[in-house]
């Protein structure tokens, strides 16, 4: 999550219009606006960065981060551990000042930085075990949340706005495809212009791009097998209907007819897969029974 | 009051002489630059004090002296041989007690105070635990006297702490000073998780062949918490709270994705009256229902194991060296420090009289609190400290104030002596095993004698030589 939110809007148009879009995708809009908060560069950006009050702030995931880190210590290894304890440490040379000061790109590419050497170290050091597999399980369910709800706020708000200013504006589909590291990934697949349908495409059904809707499906059904073992449960089931559905489609099913993308019955399904997850994985423990604790720690 | 450092003239010891050169060649600015080091790599692995109920993060380190305290060959010799001599004797103690009571039937300890005390668990009587062994991990205080004698001020055998600190001090002296490591032959620690490990997997029940240990701690809010993790972690071995656990036909149970697991030995970091809510306390959250069914079935062991503060009382501890005597036919090695029982009417009336010069602490307390320090009382403390006996003489006990031997450490002025003590850390299985030294603590404020990390105490790299 904090990955996401390092890739905040970096052009200068419509201030509110766009400064609204990273408070839409986490879901914090009308929170902020209850407060009687203005829409605007700074103030969306510290909110978003560094307000411990704000559950989807960089600060709050990577203090939610620090600590479940803590409680599963003896799972990971103690390099995930100094990563992620350091990026906490670290992120005490930022406050809101410094933020001004200095503008939030050198903050945002350090959180970006942090998050890409904690996935490697997860790779390169871990045991590719049960708890391993756990660790992509909620990476990728998470990764394809985000990236529906991305696409909802970004995506569609950029078709519907582009058909009333007539401006297809370049540099902001580049930016859409930047917030989720695809933009050199577009240029390798299509060699050709930036057009939305091929956007929506390589974002949604693309096999190869890590970040894409049906990659992040196919991993999330790679790791449940593996944890679970048998094809019959419930998560599995919802999970693989999800990516039959993904690999049947055509865009134009995808599209409605002003070329927006009809997004709420995917994010139905990966709602449904997450809560399938936490069903039959995680709420056994919290029910008080015989606990699946193994589950977290893997079998030994 | 003993300097480690140096002898009566001012003369550098000889364990101290290579140390005292490389201290020569050092400059001021090159140890605070270290000392900054340190602390950061004290941060990022984490051993820190949570303040709880702070979101900011707001954690302390316990202080790191960057100047060890040194131990020679022979010195180490001597304190192995009266530690393993101390553990047998209490292992011994403890085997008896729950059995025939052939120490408290010679008279040697008093048996009503064994069998009334509070820590005497009823449900051990005729319990019999694999080799014997109860207190598997043992941690013994050992302080010096004015004369350099080392003295055992107290033993502590329910789920003694500190080791990470031993192990993570090590560490960071290796990363920072490495020249120092390569100039002298230094007692390697960093094995300290292999032989406890082993230790643990020798103490399981009998017939299995490839034993399970777990580590089970009360939860991430307790605060040696960091150290449950580092050592689940550096054995291997699986960390679990108690309701990760449960038994069944007398058996303990891990549920994992693949079914449930059994589990052959427990390494318990919480209390007896928390174990087993079935047993103990009824309200416990952090035990396992039925877990001493289990053991007393012998299906599974723990460590260390239930009821063992009977043996490290403060009220117990005199009778020590007698058990010694009793079970080894053996001269303790290692002295007491001179204890009076104030539940005695000579020993009340003569503490009384000396409450100025004598520490005063509670039988049943822990972590330095509640204790009176007679020379550095007021006279008001004093009083108030007096009425505290006079309530309940039973409940304290006293010593001479010891001076504590002291060791150089980096202070603000610059290098000073500061008082110290040492905690080894003694594992039974089937034999016993100690790595050499231990946890060093230090008193970091001017004349204080405690060294609690709860009381601004910290610690120092513990080093035994092989060649001094």
């Amino acid at each position: 999550m904090a990955g996401h939110n390092a890739l905040l809007p970096t052009a200068r148009t419509n201030e509110e219009r766009d400064w609204a879009a990273p408070l839409l995708i986490t879901g914090r809009h009308d929170a902020y606006k209850a407060e009687g908060r203005e829409i605007n560069a700074a103030d969306v950006t510290a909110y978003m960065a560094l307000d411990p009050e704000n559950p989807a702030s960089i600060h709050a995931c990577l203090y939610a981060a620090r600590e479940n880190a803590r409680a599963v210590r003896s799972t990971i290894t103690s390099e995930m551990w100094e990563v992620v304890n350091t990026t906490w440490l670290g992120l005490r040379e930022f406050d809101s000042k410094v933020l001004k000061f200095r503008g939030s790109s050198a903050f945002l590419a350090w959180v970006k930085e942090r998050s890409h050497l904690f996935r490697g170290v997860t790779f390169g050091t871990m045991l590719h075990d049960e708890a391993f597999r756990f660790n992509r399980l909620g990476t990728y369910v998470e990764r394809a949340d985000n990236l529906v709800r991305i696409l909802d706020v970004d995506f569609n708000g950029l078709v519907q706005r582009t058909a009333d200013e007539a401006t297809g504006d370049y540099y902001q589909w580049t930016a859409l495809l930047r917030s989720v590291s695809a933009l050199e990934a577009y240029r390798k697949v299509y060699r050709h212009q930036i057009v939305p349908d091929r956007i929506a495409q390589l974002l949604l059904l693309d096999r190869h791009l890590p970040r894409s809707l049906m990659y992040c499906v196919a991993e999330v059904y790679q790791a449940l097998q593996s944890v679970l073992g048998s094809a019959d449960a419930a998560p599995l089931r919802s999970v693989m209907g999800l990516y039959a559905r993904l690999d049947n489609a055509v865009m134009d099913d995808l599209m409605t007819a002003d070329r927006t993308l009809q997004l709420q019955p995917l994010l139905a399904r990966v709602s449904d897969v997450a809560a399938q997850i936490d069903a039959t994985l995680f709420a056994p423990r919290l029910a008080g029974t015989p606990a699946p604790a193994g589950l977290l720690r893997g079998a030994a | 009051m003993y300097d480690e450092m140096h002898d009566a003239s001012g003369a550098v010891r000889p364990h101290y002489q290579g140390y005292q050169r490389w201290l020569e060649g050092i400059d001021r600015e090159r140890i605070e630059q270290r000392r900054a080091e340190a602390d950061l790599l004290f941060r990022r692995v984490g051993i820190t004090f949570n303040v709880y109920g702070d979101s900011s993060g707001t954690e302390r380190l316990i202080p790191f002296d960057l100047l060890p305290r040194v131990i020679p060959t022979g010195e180490w010799r001597m304190l192995e041989h009266g530690l393993r001599q101390r553990v047998a004797a209490l292992n011994a103690f403890l085997g008896d007690i729950y059995h025939d009571g052939e120490i408290l039937a010679a008279g040697k300890v008093p048996a009503a105070k064994v069998r009334q005390h509070p820590q005497y668990r009823e449900v051990m009587r005729g319990h019999s635990v694999p080799g014997g062994v109860y207190a598997h991990i043992a941690g013994i205080d050992l302080v010096r006297d004015g004369a350099g004698r080392y003295c055992v001020l107290e033993d502590n055998l329910r789920t003694p702490s500190g080791v990470s600190y031993m192990l993570e001090n090590r560490k960071v002296m290796m990363q920072l000073f490495p020249e120092l490591f390569d100039a002298q032959r230094i007692a390697p620690v960093d094995h300290y998780p292999e032989l406890l490990l082993n230790s643990l997997r020798a103490v399981a029940p009998d017939g299995v062949r490839d034993p399970t240990v777990v580590l089970l701690t009360p939860g991430r809010f307790n605060s040696a918490y960091f150290e449950h993790t580092f050592l689940a972690q550096q054995m291997g071995i699986e960390l679990v709270e108690g309701p990760d656990l449960y038994v069944q036909d007398d058996r303990v149970w891990l549920q994992t994705t693949r079914g449930p697991q059994r589990v052959d030995v427990i390494y318990r970091r919480i209390d007896d009256d928390f174990l087993d809510p079935e047993a103990f306390r009824a309200d416990s959250v952090l035990g396992v229902a039925g877990l001493m069914r289990a053991y007393r079935a012998g299906g599974v062991t723990i460590a260390n194991g239930v009821g063992t503060g009977v043996a490290d009382d403060k009220s117990i501890y005199p009778y020590v060296p007698e058990m010694i005597r009793f079970y080894l036919g053996e001269e303790p090695v290692l002295d007491n420090v001179p204890t009076w029982l104030l539940e005695n009417r000579d020993d009340l009336a003569y503490v009384l009289e000396h409450l100025p010069e004598l520490v005063v602490k509670e039988a049943q307390g822990s972590g330095g609190y509640g204790m009176l320090i007679g020379p550095t009382a007021s006279k008001q403390e004093i009083a108030d400290y007096r009425a505290r006996i006079l309530a309940a003489p039973a409940d304290f006990i006293a010593q001479p104030t010891l001076s504590l031997s002291t060791c150089p450490t980096f202070v603000e002025s610059g290098v000073a002596p500061r008082h110290i003590d040492l905690r080894p850390f003694v594992l039974s299985g089937r034999d016993v095993c100690i790595v050499p030294g231990g946890l060093t603590r230090v008193a970091l404020k001017e004349g204080s004698l405690v060294v609690n990390s709860s009381q601004g105490g910290g610690t120092k790299d513990t080093w035994v030589l092989e060649h001094v």
